[in-house]
């Protein structure tokens, strides 16, 4: 695992935690061990759960994230790597978009107490349905298990993502194409984005953690 | 060249050197969610128009193609950042809002009357399951001399799956004639049930192409062959419909995909146009059938 220099972000026996926000105390989202720390509360950040969290693990390097950080977050589902995200961006602001209603009624749970977060029952397939919400963002992340994943990521990178901003794509080879090998449909997606002018700054497998899943980090 | 913009507080006119003009919306729940929603709609706001009077605009969303030309790649549009605090508007806010449409979005969304019937078709199927299980183990328990008090739990257990299987396929029936009548007259109510479960909703089954409603239900039979080859399944859950399972062996796959494509067009009638037009595709679909049927004769003479 790469040193981690993110705010609100420590390692403790090779597990993450992030810093949980004051008005949340003693809430758990996902059943995850709660540690208090110097009078500080913290969260674990389980890797199984959470495809960031197994992506810091793996030792992506660089993710840019800061106290006042603005993420757009496509493909949200319950809030897992959400609620995170809100931990670490106490003064910033991350557009969950989930177009499942079912997801979004847990989505909304755990939104309720967490200030930074504003929750959109939309559909990533059409940005500009989320046009008047959502402004320019530092970081794009997307994990939406999609068939036009890269689509859908080249779209929004277009329409929200600021020029050197990050973005932050959940690749999930099997949703790709489930006859072709992860590597591939990787490499596939990666040909997608370059063609656009995006650049691909870093792929990292998410083995263990995750099975047929790799991270992309892309900017422009 | 200038550039309209509009986001959840406001309005705003920009050219390079930056924003230009602008009316902000009144920092009120109320009337915020009012615009929003209007925008939403794809309507066009007062404010817009009040904003852009007699100047040419270039825009980003569709929404407002009308009144602007529609450019969604501008690269101006991901430079300018307008901040809500800047102008006197909270983050809360934001977080307030969109709380409460997603609130209201999702109640919606989730009183849909397909939702009610993946839940039944699935319950159906889980006591299927359920009742085939204690009817092994009823038959298994009978071969030994058993006491009839002892096998009594079992038994009556059974008995009420049964009964609660009938009371539920009534009410699929009786839903499925209300929601989707072309399905329900071509293929019966519960496979149709099943089709609408496995698609996730009448609208989406009415999107996929005859093609994927052949074989829904078959994704196991379909994933073998595209990882590793063989053949592809010829049916899904609609192999239960006596017109495809009582014929032919040669037959079959070629029925299904006739069967399928009419159950297509069926589900685009119940999703969006509400005609009733099942008697029609019946007799088509009868058609094709004896079309098929006498090519095969000719094939052989």
């Amino acid at each position: 695992m790469s040193s981690v220099e993110i705010n609100g972000l420590i390692k403790k026996h090779d597990k993450l935690f992030t810093e949980n926000l004051p008005q949340c105390r003693g809430i758990q989202v996902y059943n995850e061990k709660l540690l208090t720390i110097n009078g500080k509360e913290y969260r674990s950040w389980n890797p199984y759960r959470s495809k960031l969290a197994a992506a810091l693990h793996k030792g992506i390097k660089n993710i840019r994230i800061q106290p006042d950080t603005q993420i757009l977050y496509l493909g949200a589902a319950t809030g897992t790597t959400v609620s995170h995200l809100s931990d670490i961006v106490t003064n910033g602001m991350v557009y969950a978009v989930e177009s499942s209603p079912i997801s979004m009624s847990k989505l909304l749970k755990v939104s309720t107490q967490r200030t930074n977060i504003a929750p959109l029952l939309m559909d990533a397939n059409h940005p500009q349905r989320y046009k008047s919400f959502v402004p320019i963002v530092d970081i794009l992340y997307q994990d939406i298990s999609q068939r036009n994943q890269a689509e859908i990521f080249i779209k929004n990178m277009d329409s929200y993502l600021k020029k050197d901003g990050q973005g932050i794509l959940m690749m999930k080879a099997r949703s790709i194409d489930v006859a072709l090998q992860p590597k591939k449909a990787y490499e596939q997606v990666g040909e997608e984005l370059k063609k656009q002018g995006i650049t691909i700054t870093d792929v990292v497998e998410l083995s263990p953690y995750e099975k047929d899943h790799a991270v992309l980090m892309a900017t422009w | 060249m200038m550039y309209l913009i509009t986001t959840w507080f406001g309005s705003f006119l920009c050219d390079e050197q930056g924003i230009q003009k602008k009316i902000l919306f009144p920092c009120e729940e109320k009337e915020l969610l009012n615009r929003i929603q209007k925008i939403q709609n794809n309507e066009i706001l007062s404010e817009e128009k009040k904003l852009i009077k007699n100047t040419t605009v270039t825009v980003q969303e569709k929404r407002l193609q009308h009144i602007g030309t529609w450019d969604s790649k501008n690269s101006f549009f991901i430079q300018i950042h307008m901040k809500p605090e800047d102008y006197g508007f909270s983050r809360e806010l934001l977080h307030q809002l969109s709380m409460k449409l997603a609130k209201e979005k999702m109640d919606t969304q989730l009183q849909a009357e397909d939702l009610q019937i993946i839940q039944m078709a699935d319950a159906l199927d889980d006591l299927i399951q359920i009742a085939n299980l204690l009817s092994e183990r009823l038959e298994r328990w009978l071969l030994i001399p058993t006491p009839e008090e002892k096998i009594q739990p079992v038994h009556h257990t059974l008995s009420t799956v049964k009964e609660e299987m009938n009371h539920l396929e009534q009410q699929i029936e009786k839903d499925m004639q209300h929601l989707a009548p072309n399905i329900t007259m071509l293929v019966g109510s519960l496979i149709g049930a099943r089709l609408i479960s496995l698609s996730g909703g009448i609208e989406r089954l009415a999107m996929f192409p005859a093609s994927t409603v052949q074989i829904l239900g078959a994704e196991k039979a379909l994933f073998r062959f595209k990882k590793e080859g063989g053949k592809p399944p010829k049916h899904g859950v609609i192999f239960q419909h006596p017109l495809i399972n009582r014929a032919p062996r040669d037959e079959r796959g070629k029925i299904a995909r006739m069967f399928a494509a009419k159950i297509s067009i069926a589900a685009k009638a119940d999703a969006f146009t509400k005609r009733l037009i099942a008697d029609e595709l019946r007799t088509n679909l009868e058609k094709r059938i004896h079309e098929m049927h006498e090519q095969k004769t000719k094939k052989k003479q």
